[in-house]
């Protein structure tokens, strides 16, 4: 029995669409006609190894996605060997013949060897040495404010230590929750220069709109309004209807990316730091949430000022300086996103049960704060 | 120099984890040799006549006097207690274990050093100038271009299996002092309008049994576009080297076969179209490397001279070593001095421990804690204060490196051959030894002047005989060890390949054959003349005659 191993995430392949086969002498009309074959009949390209190291394969690879922009599957056959693993990937493989199925754990340590890579590739699984230096950089004074604002509990104090520690723009993106709710109160309380705004998706409860307004007549200050792109939106509900969401977590991502991710990443763009109201006692995703990280996705200090407080912290300290917060949070709402996606929870249920309940459990973020490890770069 | 941060020091601890599993899995058989091997001299693990040799990269032959202290330790504690510089910068640790190699490698690695790449077929470690920094005809610090290079090249994931190995030399200087014509890219820096410089890329020379000198592929690339012109050139040649016949398979033959124009159009055509893929360095990450090649704040410290002159002229073979072993510098108060490894009798570029320790010593004292190698198998210390001179030669004097022979006929380049090497025809220390006692007399091979003599143990070359003005080849006639005579190579900027001056001769005959052929130069040349240009002039008919007789 003839196995595989799937290069991007290093298990048996379980996927087995016929091949189109194509020499590693191949000139480019030869490797044109290969690659309308297999897009036409959903193959994959097969590039065999005469053996292991006749490295013509890497090069083929190579000019299949980088040349022909092909997207389907790249499959070595013959005389590969695992501690090619990362070299086939990073030149543009997907999937590698196994000689048998218990040779995969050595593709898989093959696959784990290294963390970095010094050249830019087809396929960049790996941290780059041209961004590590801003990334080396950036763990450490990361590593360095955590540290300060672990030193305290007063929510005052750690949002001046951020002030103190971060040289250039600090962002606040607030929900109007009451984490954010508190975060604004203690930002206001310390004097600091924030540069404080809210995602209005267009699709908030009134609720969430009149707590905006009542927050700010409340301290006397302007929280910018960001909205999502008219275009985008266009482009979305033209797809996928207005409430496209329902139909799919695909649908319902693109629409939390063009009404959130984006606007909030444009927000972001040249900021030094950004500051959130996440809290380890939020949800089981949430429970390893640091005081302070190096974000290398968007290349800032992203802190959590609230993250070891516990729920009882967080009521006692809205209570003892009267912090506005948005009536829902009393109607048993305690994470309020979008209306359409939000419902009341029951007592004892998870903080976090009533966003997109008709979902499953794993993997319910907005994609606002959960990044998935990207393999792919085509 | 180049120091390593986190990013690079995690590098090689996950490749140094990679390679002892790889030797577990050698040692518990689930690795066959011929799997074994390419990953092997992917970390520079030959296996040799005796034992195996391990060669450690010396990126573009720069070392600290930390690294060359721990090189000396690993000399004493795995091998025989000596190492042999390289004709590519490098040092060979001739008599490892197999199970100790890991080890050698985690004790490298504590000081920034590794051996990858350092063998097998993949870009091999960049060499450069070994005068980069201090020589006063530089342009450009080739430095941190052979680092940029060394980063690109380190584990690539198309280019880690080629037809065949793959040398890069670069040199940043008007003067040639890296062989960049006998390299399979060879880089010169050139200046270009307005203060600027920029690459010209030479292609397809080297040794061997097929030796061509590089021709010139590119006249002038910007710096900023030196990685992705490098990858169009590999490209081309990854596809479409020879691949059936080991002797055929370097990027020398593919070009030569196809020829330079349209190797060059394939490589253009590539190059077009890869040039937005960002494979060149962002700017602020050549800058982040660039900034590790700051020049060494030197102190002005000018020299006594009526002090100096007095020392000379008290000791001739401390005139003697300022004459051949003392270099100008940028700086007129500094100088570039050679240390060489040559003195009679010695193997050429074998070094000792504690020689290695001594060099340190003296690197620290009097230049600033960098030592460089060169390809010709000596160490250079670039930036000595003059004023220091006669303390450092009085330092050495104690480890006996003193001699003032660089460039003489001394000066051998020498491949490890036959005492070693599994591909040698012929022994080439034993012969660079009796070269050396023969002209051991400093006056006479100073009265012969500037002389390259190189010796290979074999068709492949390393020993460079090619490019020497003498070469001597070491061939197999009929199970005797004879020696091949070659005049007229030069590897400098009048790159050239010496031409076979007769029949091969044996051993013993071998120090007459050159005393002869250097007895025929000094009758035939002009005033100051070299002996490149008396060669060039009078031709190869009076070296045959004072070599065979006139009845050849």
């Amino acid at each position: 029995m003839e196995h595989r191993v799937d290069l991007k995430t290093a298990a048996l392949s379980q996927t087995s669409p016929g091949v189109t086969e194509l020499a590693v002498t191949a000139n480019r009309d030869e490797r044109t006609a290969a690659v309308v074959e297999a897009v036409l009949h959903g193959k994959a390209i097969a590039i065999p190894f005469a053996k292991f190291n006749d490295g013509r394969g890497f090069s083929i690879a190579h000019l299949l996605r980088s040349d022909h922009g092909f997207r389907g599957e790249v499959r070595a056959t013959g005389h590969v060997i695992p501690d090619q693993a990362l070299h086939l990937l990073r030149a543009g493989f997907d999937t590698a013949n196994v000689v048998n199925a218990e040779a995969l754990f050595h593709w898989q340590s093959s696959l784990a060897h290294y963390k970095g890579a010094y050249q830019k590739a087809v396929r960049n699984p790996l941290m780059q040495r041209r961004l590590a230096t801003q990334r080396i950089k950036g763990e450490q004074r990361a590593a360095a404010l955590s540290e300060k604002i672990a030193k305290t509990r007063d929510l005052t104090q750690r949002v001046r230590e951020i002030a103190d520690s971060v040289e250039g723009r600090i962002t606040f993106s607030t929900s109007l929750g009451k984490e954010d709710q508190a975060v604004l109160h203690a930002i206001v309380s310390a004097g600091i220069d924030v540069d404080v705004f809210t995602l209005d998706t267009l699709r908030h409860f009134p609720e969430t709109l009149e707590t905006l307004e009542r927050t700010e007549k409340h301290y006397g200050i302007k929280i910018r309004v960001v909205t999502p792109d008219p275009m985008d939106l266009e482009e979305l509900i033209a797809h996928d209807g207005e409430f496209g969401f329902r139909t799919s977590v695909n649908s319902r991502k693109a629409c939390c990316m063009i009404r959130k991710v984006l606007p909030l990443n444009r927000s972001l763009k040249g900021a030094a730091a950004w500051i959130t109201g996440l809290r380890r006692e939020q949800s089981a995703e949430r429970a390893d949430v640091d005081h302070a990280v190096w974000d290398a996705d968007l290349e800032l200090i992203k802190t959590s000022p609230l993250a070891d407080w516990t729920d009882g912290e967080l009521d006692a300290y809205i209570k003892a300086n009267d912090i506005p917060v948005n009536p829902l949070h009393d109607q048993g709402y305690p994470s309020i996103g979008c209306e359409p996606c939000t419902r009341a929870v029951s007592p004892g249920e998870d903080p976090r049960a009533g966003r997109w309940w008709w979902e499953n459990e794993d993997g319910k973020e907005c994609g606002l704060h959960g990044r998935e490890r990207r393999l792919e770069v085509a | 120099m180049y120091r390593y941060d986190e990013f690079d020091r995690d590098f090689l601890s996950d490749r140094n984890r990679e390679f002892r599993g790889q030797v577990e899995r050698r040692l518990a058989g689930q690795l066959t040799e011929d799997e074994f091997k390419p990953l092997r001299l992917m970390n520079g693990l030959y296996l040799q006549l005796h034992a195996y040799m391990l060669r450690v990269a010396i990126p573009y032959g720069v070392l600290s006097t930390r690294q060359l202290r721990q090189l000396g330790m690993i000399a004493r504690r795995w091998d025989k207690g000596f190492g042999h510089w390289t004709t590519r910068q490098n040092i060979q640790f001739n008599w490892v274990k197999l199970v100790d190699v890991p080890d050698i490698l985690e004790a490298l690695a504590e000081v920034d050093m590794h051996a990858i790449q350092t063998s097998g077929n993949c870009i091999r470690n960049v060499t450069a100038d070994p005068f980069a920094g201090a020589a006063a005809d530089e342009i450009e610090d080739p430095r941190i271009w052979a680092e940029i290079l060394r980063q690109w090249s380190t584990n690539h994931p198309e280019f880690t299996f080629l037809p065949r190995k793959f040398k890069i030399a670069i040199t940043g200087a008007l003067e040639d002092r890296a062989a960049i014509a006998f390299h399979d890219i060879g880089i010169r820096i050139v200046g270009g309008p307005n203060g600027t410089f920029g690459f010209r890329i030479y292609v397809g020379g080297g040794q061997g049994r097929t030796p061509y000198v590089a021709q010139e592929i590119k006249d002038f690339l910007p710096p900023d576009q030196l990685l992705s012109y490098l990858e169009a050139m590999l490209r081309i040649y990854n596809l479409h080297g020879r691949r059936d016949n080991i002797y055929k398979a370097r990027i020398k033959i593919l070009v030569n076969a196809i020829g330079i124009d349209a190797y060059r159009t394939q490589v253009e055509e590539e190059w077009e179209r890869i040039r937005g893929e960002e494979i060149d360095l962002p700017a602020d990450e050549a800058a982040r490397i660039r900034a590790h090649f700051a020049p060494p704040q030197l102190q002005p410290m000018p020299v006594g001279h009526a002090a100096f002159s007095k020392a000379r002229a008290q000791d001739s073979g401390f005139d003697r070593w300022v004459r051949h072993n003392v270099l100008p510098h940028k700086n007129p108060d500094y100088a570039i001095v050679s240390i060489a490894f040559k003195e009679p009798g010695r193997p050429p570029g074998d070094a000792t421990a504690e020689e290695m320790e001594r060099v340190a010593d003296a690197a620290d004292r009097y230049s600033g804690g960098e030592v460089r190698v060169t390809y010709t198998q000596n160490l250079i210390l670039p930036n000595v204060a003059r004023a220091d001179l006669a303390d450092l030669y009085e330092d050495l004097k104690a480890t006996g490196l003193v001699a003032g022979n660089t460039g003489l006929i001394t000066d051998i380049i020498a491949c490890p051959g036959l005492d070693y090497c599994n591909l040698a025809n012929a022994r080439s220390l034993p012969i660079a030894q009796d070269i050396t006692e023969r002209f051991a007399e400093p006056e006479k091979a100073e009265a012969i002047g500037e002389l390259r003599l190189n010796i290979s143990g074999c068709i492949n070359a390393c020993g460079h005989h090619h490019s020497g003005h003498i070469g001597i080849l070491g061939v197999d006639k009929k199970g005797t060890e004879h020696y091949q005579i070659t005049l007229g190579g030069s590897p400098g900027d009048d790159a050239a390949i010496g031409d076979i001056v007769g029949p091969s001769f044996p051993a013993e005959e071998v120090p007459d054959a050159i005393e002869k052929i250097v007895d025929t130069y000094l009758a035939q040349r002009r005033d100051e003349e070299g002996f490149l240009a008396t060669y060039a002039r009078v031709g190869a008919d009076p070296f045959k005659e004072a070599l065979y007789g006139t009845s050849r």
